[in-house]
């Protein structure tokens, strides 16, 4: 019985994949398949080798402190990295003078309260603080960039496939839209920037122009 | 319980004469993993899994608790509040890598003990009850993976959560309010999330539960064994201890190798780069995949895409998403009724020719199939793919092994577990 029962059972399932299986060639078959903006244009991360890669991989410090010259000499006007402390870039090489002078010094200052009449204020950040949201919340930051949310940077590499290969594709692979992009695809190519890897990116509206030697 | 040859228990040491003369809890130990557990002289490393997934259940329960120690179960919050355990708490990352990857391995191990019992018809007859309840425990892990996975906020885990909840709403006329009524809300929230996290917490030690019902069950037969001839005699077995406490302890070291250079050197090899980017309910990404130990689940899931009805007239009696929530869920139920589809007296694949050829050139590459296809967008040549190995799946637990267990003619089998490791008979070796 209870064989019987699952003959039946299986016969059934086995039929309902059958028959998908001959609508899936059908459709195949019969339709021609719309070329995708993403299939065209995608294309894959630049190759790069960085000092930690690997198993006995170090991190290279100097290598480091220019990246962090980069970030926050460009990248920060618009982009926070709300989840790194500044406590955090001893790490990468500061001692403790230099970490209270980079937190001093930073272009925004940590959401406080003024102690006479607690309202809302900003201080000089302390080592300990958080490195402090460049716009108060999402609506500010849109307003600013044109309707386009710059993104947190705190885990921007682990946040995408092959993430440092990925940021370093797209900090040097900036170009003009292909002219193929807007003849085949207006409507992505009107909504888009100029990112090679994602025409559905919108990051031709982030204005960052300086491409500093990493 | 165990064979009358067993070794007793008798404590030398005075505290535990004691202590076991009050509460035979030493002896329960000495009986169950200790030299009072007879255990077949020839079993291979593919035995050492059961003990393995013990030791990732102890690793997963130990990382949690203190995970939990420091997580917060608030969609506010409970997004950052992992990245304090990985930025803030002292070897939190660790901690926290550990957990992640702990759960891919405690399946990567379990897989393998289903393996094993699936070749080596481990899910025969006197033993159903520790399949069944095998399956019992495979079905509440993966209910407490995919809770967990949800944890962290990310955009997989909202999103895993979205289409996993959704199955329940392909259920005819109550599914939907049945789907609000588990999350409590209409998509994933607070509410979800708590709730999750209480049960996450609470599962593990429902599983630790029905591990010691597996392993009692265990121990009324007898461990089975390769060759899948019943113990016969007193040289057929070695004592657990030291023998196979030596052998698992070994097992343990290699297992522990792999788990602490993924664990270690590519933390994030086996999740997904989208759950580092927070929850957002507006934004759907562009692949929903869920964590690889689902992957064959969810092909098969996504292999059924024609309604069933009366053809020609538009009347559909199951829709196609409903199909694959039953084939789903129906490609996991299938296992409780293993045992009285495969009526084959022999256990061990390795005496049964057809059985084997289908199991390595059938079900192996249909499994392997589904997993890849699970990972791939709904697009051919995926879907195709998906179709003929879900079916092969289907085909072969339900309709192929029931007919080759009758049709197939097995090799001789060895007379005892010591002529097959020996090559002399059980009275000569014993002598």
């Amino acid at each position: 019985m209870v064989r019987l029962f699952a003959g039946l059972v299986g016969a059934f399932f086995v039929m309902m994949l059958v028959l998908a299986l001959g609508d899936g060639i059908y459709t195949a078959a019969t339709t021609k398949s719309e070329e995708t903006a993403e299939h065209a244009f995608h294309k894959k991360p630049k190759e790069v080798k960085f000092a930690h890669d690997g198993m006995f991989g170090k991190y290279d410090r100097a290598q480091l402190q220019r990246g962090f010259k980069v970030y926050k000499e460009v990248c920060a006007a618009c982009h926070s990295m709300n989840l790194v402390a500044f406590r955090n870039f001893a790490e990468i090489g500061y001692n403790e003078d230099e970490v209270k002078a980079i937190a001093k010094g930073w272009s925004t200052e940590t959401p406080s309260i003024d102690p006479d009449t607690g309202e809302a204020a900003t201080r000089p950040s302390i080592p300990a603080d958080k490195i402090p949201l460049v716009y108060p919340n999402e609506v500010a930051a849109r307003a600013a960039n044109n309707g386009a949310l710059p993104p947190d940077l705190s885990l921007i590499t682990k946040a995408r496939h092959d993430g440092p290969a990925y940021v370093y594709s797209l900090l040097t692979g900036y170009q003009k839209q292909p002219a193929e992009l807007k003849s085949k695809f207006p409507d992505v190519a009107a909504g888009s920037g100029s990112d090679p890897r994602d025409p559905k990116k919108h990051l031709g509206r982030c204005i960052i122009i300086p491409i500093l030697p990493i | 319980m165990s064979f009358p040859w067993a070794q007793q228990y008798t404590p030398q040491n005075p505290v535990m004469q004691w202590v076991d003369e009050r509460l035979p809890l030493p002896r329960l130990v000495y009986n169950a993993v200790g030299a009072g557990y007879p255990v077949p002289r020839n079993l291979n490393y593919f035995w050492n899994f059961g003990v393995l997934a013990g030791a990732a259940l102890m690793i997963q329960i130990i990382t949690g608790i203190i995970l939990a120690m420091h997580y917060a179960a608030n969609v506010g919050v409970a997004f950052n509040s992992v990245e304090h355990i990985m930025r803030d708490v002292p070897a939190g990352w660790f901690i926290r890598y550990a957990h992640m990857n702990g759960a891919s391995f405690f399946f990567i191990v379990v897989y393998i003990h289903m393996f094993r019992g699936l070749y080596f018809g481990s899910y025969k007859a006197p033993r159903e009850m520790i399949w069944l309840l095998g399956v019992v425990i495979f079905l509440l892990m993966m209910a407490t993976g995919f809770m967990g996975y949800v944890l962290p906020w990310g955009q997989m885990s909202f999103w895993g959560a979205q289409v996993i909840t959704g199955f329940f709403s392909a259920i005819p006329v109550v599914g939907e309010p049945l789907r609000q009524w588990l999350l409590g809300g209409f998509a994933p929230d607070q509410a979800a999330l708590n709730r999750f996290f209480s049960l996450h917490y609470l599962l593990p030690f429902v599983i630790a539960g029905v591990i010691i019902l597996h392993i009692w069950a265990l121990h009324i037969p007898g461990s089975s064994n390769p060759t899948g001839v019943h113990v016969k005699a007193e040289a057929d077995t070695v004592p657990f201890h030291p023998y196979y406490t030596a052998k698992d302890g070994f097992g343990l070291g290699v297992f522990l190798i792999f788990f602490v250079a993924v664990t270690f050197f590519a933390p994030n090899m086996l999740g997904h780069p989208d759950n580092y980017i927070p929850a957002n309910p507006l934004s759907t990404p562009a692949h929903i995949v869920p964590e690889w130990y689902y992957l064959p689940f969810y092909a098969i899931l996504k292999a059924f895409t024609v309604d069933f009805g009366i053809p020609f007239t538009g009347i559909v009696i199951i829709p196609a998403k409903l199909m694959g929530v039953l084939a789903m869920f129906g490609s996991i139920l299938l296992f409780f009724f293993l045992p009285w589809l495969d009526t084959s007296p022999v256990r061990s694949g390795n005496y049964r020719p057809l059985f084997k050829k289908f199991f390595w050139f059938g079900l192996v590459p249909a499994v392997v199939i589904l997993g890849i296809c699970g990972a791939m967008p709904a697009e051919q040549p995926w879907v195709l793919l998906s179709q003929i190995a879900a079916a092969y799946y289907f085909a072969h637990f339900l309709i192929i092994l029931p007919i080759i267990s009758r049709i197939e003619k097995p090799l001789p089998l060895p007379n005892s577990i010591t002529e097959a490791v020996t090559g002399k008979p059980l009275e000569l070796a014993a002598a």
